[in-house]
């Protein structure tokens, strides 16, 4: 599979699926993919995505007909990561 | 027949990723675009809360994972031909559903050959579900489904379930003692040759899915030892228990005082496999382990092959 038709499949994942079965649909397509021997980055984009799930699909349902690109989840992915640091700085503030 | 419409579906190789249609009726499909689907990926069909009917075609030899969860609305679903691997709960959090129909049996040839000689009792099956008081889920009473009476069904044994022919679908018991749910088996095999009115009901207590609660209890009727439906029965309903409950199942073969517990259990490989846990008489005082007896009950059904 090529790039491209990767980043397609996760954009209409995305678009159509709720959090709970987005994750889901693309741990299977992840199973499948390994099952292929695709190359690593590709399992790793997957995943990604998968770990930054509610700012990749909030990125994705915005681009209406633009293709979903790398460049889409590296900013899901920091949005993701601004989150979680949130979520541990209020954590350890309702620790204190 | 509806046609699907290949832009509700994410399609990888030959398996259905991911539906988001708002079919009310739906048979999934296995051909689309000119290829062929034999598999649904887990979550597939899951939250599709338009669904209320649902065909699922022989052709499906595999369902992931919570395949159908979420589904609120889903009323009856239909498995043609031999059931297909499932996954874990395809039909997870399906509140509305009330009824699976199978055309065909879930069972192998070998294992079928070997129910048939296996029927068991229950039309007082009643009187061993008192033994279990506040047990999860309690289980099958084959036969005379009218014979049940509704009012000693115990108040806190969940929801009621009930397994018949296809021939009962048609003459619905009474819907105060079904409670909840239908599953029928169509189409059941015929070597000693039940008609389809001949078999019996079969009731399986239940609550769906409860997260904390996993004993299935299983009572059948040997009345008619030499007919297969309620072994076919039985076979249908742990199986389908299995799906729902991923769990233990106990069975009680009452008439001729025989208990006996099984546990179920998935593998790593998702096999389902069953472990005896105990066995022995069944008294009014309920089940006493005997292990005299429990071997007796082994080598003459060779529990631990069939199931």
């Amino acid at each position: 599979m090529s790039d491209r038709e990767l980043l397609d499949f996760i954009q209409r994942i995305l678009n159509t699926c709720s959090e709970q079965k987005a994750f889901m649909t693309l741990t299977q397509l992840k199973e499948i993919l390994l099952q292929q021997n695709t190359p690593p980055y590709q399992i790793k984009l997957l995943e990604n995505t998968m770990r930054d799930l509610p700012e990749a699909g909030q990125i994705s349902r915005t681009l209406h007909d633009r293709p979903l690109t790398e460049e889409d989840l590296k900013t899901a992915a920091r949005r993701a990561e601004e989150r979680r640091q949130r979520e541990r700085e209020l954590a350890s503030r309702g620790r204190c | 027949m509806n046609i699907p419409n290949a832009r509700d579906y994410i399609l990888l190789n030959h398996m259905i990723l991911s539906y988001s249609g708002t079919d009310k009726t739906l048979t999934v499909p296995v051909k689309m675009n000119n290829r062929m689907f034999i598999r649904i990926g887990q979550g597939a069909f899951s939250e599709s809360s338009h669904l209320i009917h649902l065909t699922i075609p022989a052709q499906i030899r595999q369902i992931g994972a919570y395949a159908f969860s979420k589904c609120t609305n889903l009323k009856t679903a239909e498995i043609s031909g031999r059931l297909p691997e499932t996954g874990q709960k395809i039909f997870h959090d399906c509140p509305s559903l009330r009824e699976i129909s199978f055309s065909s049996l879930p069972v192998t040839k070998e294992q079928y050959k070997q129910l048939l000689n296996n029927s068991f009792i229950s039309e007082d099956g009643l009187r061993i579900l008192e033994h279990f008081p506040g047990e999860d889920i309690l289980g099958g009473f084959a036969n005379a489904a009218d014979a049940v009476p509704a009012k000693r069904i115990p108040r806190d044994a969940g929801r009621l379930f009930a397994v018949s022919s296809a021939a009962e679908a048609t003459n619905p018991v009474p819907e105060e003692r079904l409670r909840i749910m239908r599953l029928i088996v169509h189409n059941l095999p015929t070597p000693s040759s039940p008609a389809a009115e001949t078999v019996n009901d079969s009731y399986v207590r239940k609550e769906i899915d409860p997260p904390l609660r996993k004993t299935a209890i299983f009572c059948f009727d040997d009345q008619k030892t030499e007919q297969a439906g309620n072994s076919v029965l039985l076979n249908a309903f742990i199986r389908t228990g299995f799906w729902f409950w991923q769990s233990k199942v106990r069975i009680v073969l009452d008439r001729k005082n025989y208990y006996l517990y099984q546990k179920c259990f998935l593998t790593d490989d998702d096999k389902m496999e069953y472990v005896r846990v105990d066995a022995g008489l069944f008294s009014e005082e309920g089940p006493v382990k005997d292990e005299k007896t429990a071997e007796q009950i082994y080598a003459k059904y060779e529990l631990l092959t069939i199931l």
